[in-house]
């Protein structure tokens, strides 16, 4: 190990020993590792914005000639006159004008993300599920199927909020849905403890992963 | 805030308003225990008062000579017949409704001690059966006609109604408060002014006083002073004979021998005229003034929704207790004695998983299919935190493609994770001793950079893949690298490796291109926490393999029978699982205990 190394993988394991004094509770070396890492992080995607996004995107296409009269429309002008826009927005008159890129980036986002959520979930799930009933596969797996898609349908069935009101009496759903997301609730259950032993699971992961890399370093150092 | 209590509704008003504000109920009533105002007293003897005039003292020394001595005005308890004498003068409601007045000594008038001396004369005369021998009050000339013709309508004896009475009664109330709250300024009470005559003993009757009132002599006042006109169109809707009205003083059969003018004004007021009859206008049937039971129902559940949403509940305040404090460290220096221990060990690795996954077989078999020498794009998308996870996870996979020769493309939508690529590929060459070909500096591996626009840019892949990223990450044109040039979208990829922590941002990728994929391999290493919400796009077919934590990791091993890094945290991973597991269940099985035995005990004392 070279000497750099040696002080890198000492620094990592100070900053490692301030995070893991949070077991003691919030204390000033605790916050100062936040502190060093928020820094540390908005600086470093603040250079890689401006180099990344804003000269490869802005300037390179001007300065490097890669703008032809076809193209300078959509490559260059446009997103010049909507970044120009924005900065309208802390103005007061003229805020409705820094609204206009916001609003085409709100109508793009939502516009990527309803049709990815159709055609990359729940239209290729649905059929998934439906092909478990499929006669060729009906007789594979058939339990597993079963519970798969009874999990599917209560689960679904648990997130029915229609309700009928009625005077004096208490605001149900009708009584087969309300069974149907009683057992729904129970995968709910599941899902959501399988979620949580994940969650458990990676950070015994990552302590287990300090640690060895800790003795690691003292081990190098013995030697 | 200091204020009056209406007794109707029990609702607080200011502390000089008549009437209440929420439901019109006089406040006049109140009982002496609300202090009245400094305003509404004359202090004649306080040096800090305003001085009263002379003239108006000269008239309260004459006063109190000539009045005979007036026993003190408390309000007879045993005699019913003067109450209910006196209720029907003065309107009993009407009576208490009067503005409070001070009384000569300059002390605050209660409801009770407010009577003034001719009032207790009208009281001896009705004790005794008899006209009172005092005169009426030196007042204005306007409050002694009118009580002058309560007594002239008691002598003789004619039927008068209540209303007819009490108005009077309630004018002369009203001109001894004006002249209590004299104005200093006005014209009539400076000095050397000339002060009007009383007028004692003034005998006219309820006819000539109507007479007066309809040819302007006399300015007809309300019943209740102060009372507005809201509650008098209130009164004429429930159908109320209106108590102001100019002509109320006549009665049947003396409409005769007033004049025409009179009677032609009359005539379009409904009710004051002998045969016409009051119109009475029910109140309309809404449905705002009887909603059904349904909406009644809906109503209250609003409003208690209402009230729900408007409490404030502050989150409970948890405070550990010191044995909880010990109880954590002592379950942190277990583990981390534990883990520290078989770590150091360097056992072999025991309990390995011997079951693997549907999509560890997947993974491995759609890696095996990939031709030697292939273009894989390799997507960053995980948080330094969780880095020791990831590339665990991952390093054995990286490993079997760099054996097959693999070209490797790094992109990243995450800004921060750039430099996550050189520990990646650090971390691949530190456990793979025998990789053939150092991958580090060479054209085998390109950091293409940060890929801003989120899902927009995820699209942009798959039309123009060197378009989306003009620059590389050392900002050379990414036209100029020589493993791109036949890479023109993503489709000309041999395999995506998708690396990150988070659910969202697998099923991000998974959602923006997978449909549009065509010939690429598309994989995935996750962490141990996003296993669960990716693994349903395994069995749906749309990834072909997937690594999730350090499980699938140590089971890709296996697969390839060649110990890796998960291989080798392996065993400190299993233990401190298993020591969790242990500490959770005792925790469990103490606290249920611990419950029982707290139920018992306190059901024994109860």
């Amino acid at each position: 190990m070279n000497p750099i190394d040696l002080v890198w993988a000492a620094l990592g394991f100070v900053l490692s020993l301030l995070v893991f004094s949070y077991l003691i509770g919030d204390n000033p070396l605790f916050r100062l590792a936040v502190s060093l890492f928020t820094g540390v992080t908005a600086g470093y995607v603040a250079d890689i914005l401006l180099f990344q996004a804003i000269y490869p995107r802005l300037i390179y296409p001007l300065l490097g000639g890669t703008v032809t009269t076809s193209n300078a429309i959509t490559h260059v002008i446009t997103p010049l006159i909507l970044s120009g826009l924005l900065f309208f927005l802390p103005t007061r008159k003229l805020a409705f004008l820094g609204r206009i890129p916001l609003a085409l980036l709100l109508g793009a986002a939502g516009a990527f993300t309803i049709s990815g959520a159709v055609l990359g979930t729940i239209l290729p799930q649905a059929h998934a599920t439906i092909e478990l009933f499929a006669p060729g596969q009906m007789k594979e797996n058939l339990p597993e199927n079963l519970v798969i898609a009874a999990g599917t349908i209560t689960t679904l069935m648990y997130f029915y909020f229609g309700a009928r009101f009625e005077i004096g009496k208490p605001i149900r759903r009708p009584g087969w849905i309300e069974a149907l997301a009683w057992m729904g609730r129970i995968f709910l259950f599941i899902t959501l403890g399988a979620i949580f032993a994940g969650v458990y699971t990676t950070s015994v992961t990552a302590l287990v992963e300090r640690i060895n890399a800790f003795w690691n370093i003292v081990t190098t150092l013995i030697r | 805030m200091s204020g009056i209590t209406c007794t109707q509704c029990q609702r607080e008003n200011p502390e000089d308003a008549l009437f209440c504000r929420f439901c019109n109920e006089p406040l006049g009533s109140q009982p002496s225990e609300q202090p009245l105002p400094d305003e509404t007293t004359v202090d004649t003897a306080g040096s800090d008062q305003e001085p009263i005039p002379d003239w108006l003292a000269a008239i309260r020394d004459r006063k109190q000579k000539e009045s005979p001595p007036v026993p003190n005005a408390e309000p007879a308890k045993d005699d019913s017949t003067l109450e209910t004498v006196l209720s029907s003068l003065g309107g009993g409601k009407q009576k208490n409704n009067m503005l409070p007045i001070s009384n000569e000594e300059g002390q605050p008038a209660t409801s009770d001690a407010r009577q003034a001396e001719w009032l207790s004369n009208i009281r001896s005369k009705i004790s005794d059966g008899k006209p009172p021998d005092g005169e009426m009050p030196a007042v204005g000339g306007e409050a002694g006609q009118t009580l002058q013709q309560a007594d002239e309508v008691e002598e003789i004896g004619e039927p008068v109604s209540a209303s007819n009475i009490n108005q009077p009664a309630a004018e002369a109330e009203d001109a001894l408060d004006g002249l209590a709250n004299t104005d200093k300024d006005d014209p009539m009470l400076q000095e050397g002014a000339t002060i009007p005559e009383c007028q004692p003993g003034l005998e006219v009757t309820i006819d000539e006083t109507a007479e007066k009132i309809d040819s302007g002599q006399i300015e007809p006042k309300s019943g209740f002073p102060g009372k507005d006109a809201e509650s008098r169109s209130d009164s004429e809707e429930t159908g109320e004979m209106p108590v102001d009205l100019p002509g109320r003083h006549l009665r049947a059969g003396e409409q005769q021998s007033q004049s025409p003018e009179l009677v032609d004004a009359l005539e379009d007021i409904p009710g004051i005229l002998p045969g016409q009859e009051i119109k009475y206008h029910p109140p309309r049937q809404t449905t705002a003034q009887s909603p059904s039971d349904s909406t009644t129902a809906r109503i209250s559940m609003f409003e208690t929704t209402l009230l729900a949403e408007k409490e404030e509940h502050g989150s409970p305040l948890y405070k550990r207790s010191r044995s909880s404090f010990i109880v954590r460290w002592v379950i942190a220096a277990l583990l981390l004695g534990l883990i520290s221990l078989v770590q150091l060990s360097n056992a072999a690795p025991s309990r390995l998983p011997q079951s693997i996954p549907v999509e560890i077989v997947d993974f491995y078999t759609s890696i095996s299919g990939v031709r030697a020498g292939a273009n894989v794009l390799l997507i960053l998308d995980y948080e330094p935190a969780y880095a020791g996870e990831v590339e665990t996870a991952a390093s054995a996979g990286i490993r079997l493609l760099a054996d097959k020769q693999a070209s490797f493309f790094t992109v990243s939508t995450s800004a921060h994770n750039l430099f996550l690529a050189d520990k990646l590929l650090t971390a691949v060459n530190a456990t793979g001793t025998d990789l053939e070909v150092p991958f580090l500096g060479t054209d085998r591996f390109t950091v293409l950079g940060y890929l801003p626009g989120g899902q927009s840019g995820m699209q942009g892949l798959l039309r123009d893949f060197k378009g989306s990223l003009p620059l590389g990450l050392n900002l050379s044109r990414t036209t100029d690298i020589p493993g791109l040039s036949t890479i023109h979208n993503l489709n000309s990829f041999d395999g995506i490796l998708i690396l990150t922590d988070n659910p969202d941002t697998a099923r991000t990728w998974v959602e923006q291109i997978q449909p549009l994929l065509t010939s690429p391999q598309l994989w995935m290493v996750v962490s141990s926490q996003a296993v669960p919400l990716v693994r349903p796009y395994i069995r749906s077919g749309q990834i072909d393999g997937l690594i999730g934590g350090m499980y699938g990791a140590a089971s890709f091993e296996q697969v390839l029978r060649e110990p890796g890094p998960a291989t080798q945290l392996w065993n400190g991973y299993y233990y401190a699982l298993v020591f969790s597991l242990f500490i959770m269940a005792t925790a469990g099985i103490l606290n249920y205990l611990g419950f029982s035995i707290l139920k018992t005990h306190r059901g024994e004392s109860s």
